[in-house]
């Protein structure tokens, strides 16, 4: 589904992203892992198009490696950054509304609500808070939210970016049962992680990079299962 | 009233694409020049403020397609002079191709001024007033009660997760080009009959509803509607109280003030970011 062949990235002249290729297939949960400044941010950000980039990338074979990211989403991508997507003046009903405005726009306001009431099902504490504005929210509320925002969009594939950064322990699994829940409706995942053992479980297969270039991949229940690797890459 | 249309073209820019505009008085002259030709010949009052407002819409349209978001490795400062330089060429063009002659135009309503409890005052006044109103109210409906005006909000408080929604950035930019030329030429043309149609008149209300901007707070809606009002009845007290001649620097003496005392003007939204 999602193709990336010889990505490479140059912050001024430091080479930030090496020559990386990755594959997601449709259905997929694939993860990538590594230390900070391995690169993961940079190589997201380059597919979307935030940063220039060397390389080229492939959604579903159309080759979307110059278009404009309000374009690249627009084909049923959806990318949660590390910064938050939401809108600290709006209310969180708002912002989820900007999120699905196409929905709002071409299919109509019923269908939004259809899609709003079936993804409060699993965010029940922004549904209750729907009129305060997001930028009131806890930090936990607000990383909620900014999933909530990709999830209305009925996306085909879902791009995260270390969405359990700085979260609790509940809050974390809440994460990873969206995760999960995401891979039961055939959403397409990739997603970018420090936290090793959680993510590893939840996904199909798993990248590991470190400064820049993929080092190994694999299944991620082998990786689970391999000390060495985990301790040569991941710090244990 | 008028500093309040102008501050808010302000607005409407800067928070879509954090550039202050220089330009913006000339938006307002542009519109006065053009509704001062069409009047010439005999057109009616209505369509011609319609047609000024539109050609400098489209005007400011041109501006950001052609050379805003044409400029390469652009910061916001060079952006900044270079408004401050299409501002000079717009006058230059219009000193140039029209006159630098001052040229008055006949007031909108039939009678010329108006008596309310021993004031008397230009009929215009109330024409400027009213425009202002319902201006204002309208952008306000816009931009919080239907999907687009939020949008453009969404734009203005975060960019890149706008364009991950899907919203096409640029052309956000280019609307907010558009609808703030469209509020300039307007108030340019109402204002027209009070203060004459001349090539430089945008200056010194382009400064003022800068003026007025900072003291409502860069960005902010209704601390421009605030600081407008503030600047504009300072300015009439004083040169009613004090002397006419010394109004212009009232104006400028209350936007230091405001960015001694508060420098991020009265109206400034605190960015709430938790972590």
């Amino acid at each position: 589904m999602l193709r990336v062949k010889n990505l490479s990235v140059y912050y001024d002249k430091a080479i930030a992203l090496d020559n990386v290729s990755i594959d997601v297939e449709e259905g997929e949960a694939v993860c990538v892992l590594g230390a900070n400044g391995a690169g993961k941010t940079t190589l997201l950000n380059a597919i979307f198009n935030v940063i220039p980039k060397k390389g080229k990338i492939f959604f579903n074979d159309i080759d979307i490696t110059d278009l404009a990211t309000h374009k690249i989403v627009k084909m049923g991508i959806v990318y949660v950054p590390d910064k938050r997507t939401i809108f600290n003046e709006l209310s969180v009903y708002e912002n989820l509304e900007i999120s699905a405005w196409e929905i709002i726009k071409n299919k109509g306001k019923k269908h939004f609500v259809k899609n709003l009431d079936a993804v409060f099902e699993h965010f029940t504490n922004l549904e209750e808070k729907q009129s305060l504005k997001a930028g009131y929210l806890s930090g936990g509320e607000q990383q909620m939210l900014s999933i909530a925002q990709g999830l209305i969009r009925a996306p085909k594939m879902f791009v995260m970016d270390e969405p359990t950064a700085g979260l609790s322990p509940k809050l974390m699994n809440a994460v990873f049962d969206i995760v999960y829940f995401m891979k039961k409706q055939g959403i397409t995942v990739l997603i970018v992680e420090q936290n090793v053992n959680k993510t590893l479980m939840a996904t199909d297969r798993a990248y590991i990079m470190e400064v820049g270039k993929i080092k190994e991949s694999g299944n991620s229940k082998d990786f689970l299962q391999s000390d060495s690797i985990k301790k040569a890459y991941l710090g244990g | 009233m008028i500093y309040v249309l102008v501050a808010i073209g302000f607005n409407v820019i800067y928070s879509t694409t954090k550039i202050v505009n220089f330009a913006q008085g000339e938006f307002l002259m542009l519109g006065g020049i053009i509704e001062f030709i069409l009047l010439k010949y005999s057109i009616p009052i209505g369509i011609s403020l319609l047609i000024s407002s539109i050609v400098v819409s489209i005007v400011a349209i041109f501006i950001h397609k052609f050379l805003i978001s044409n400029t390469k490795d652009a910061n916001e400062l060079s952006l900044v002079i270079m408004t401050i330089g299409i501002s000079i060429l717009i006058k230059g063009v219009i000193a140039v191709s029209v006159d630098k002659d001052a040229h008055p135009i006949k007031h909108f309503l039939p009678f010329k001024s108006v008596s309310l409890s021993g004031m008397t005052f230009s009929s215009q006044y109330i024409v400027v007033m009213l425009t202002a109103l319902i201006l204002v109210f309208l952008f306000y409906f816009y931009l919080k009660n239907t999907l687009n005006g939020k949008i453009m909000q969404a734009v203005s408080m975060n960019t890149l997760a706008a364009s991950l929604f899907g919203v096409n950035v640029n052309m956000e930019q280019m609307k907010a080009f558009a609808i703030s030329g469209f509020i300039g030429a307007l108030a340019g043309a109402t204002i027209a009959p009070i203060s004459f149609v001349q090539y430089d008149m945008g200056v010194m209300f382009g400064l003022k509803g800068f003026a007025a901007c900072v003291v409502g707070g860069f960005g902010n809606n209704t601390g421009a509607l605030v600081g407008g009002l503030i600047i504009g009845i300072a300015e009439s007290l004083s040169a009613g109280y004090i002397s006419s001649s010394y109004k212009d620097l009232v104006a400028f003496l209350i936007m230091i003030i405001v960015l001694f005392v508060k420098p991020s003007g009265l109206f400034s939204s605190k960015d709430v970011e938790r972590v």
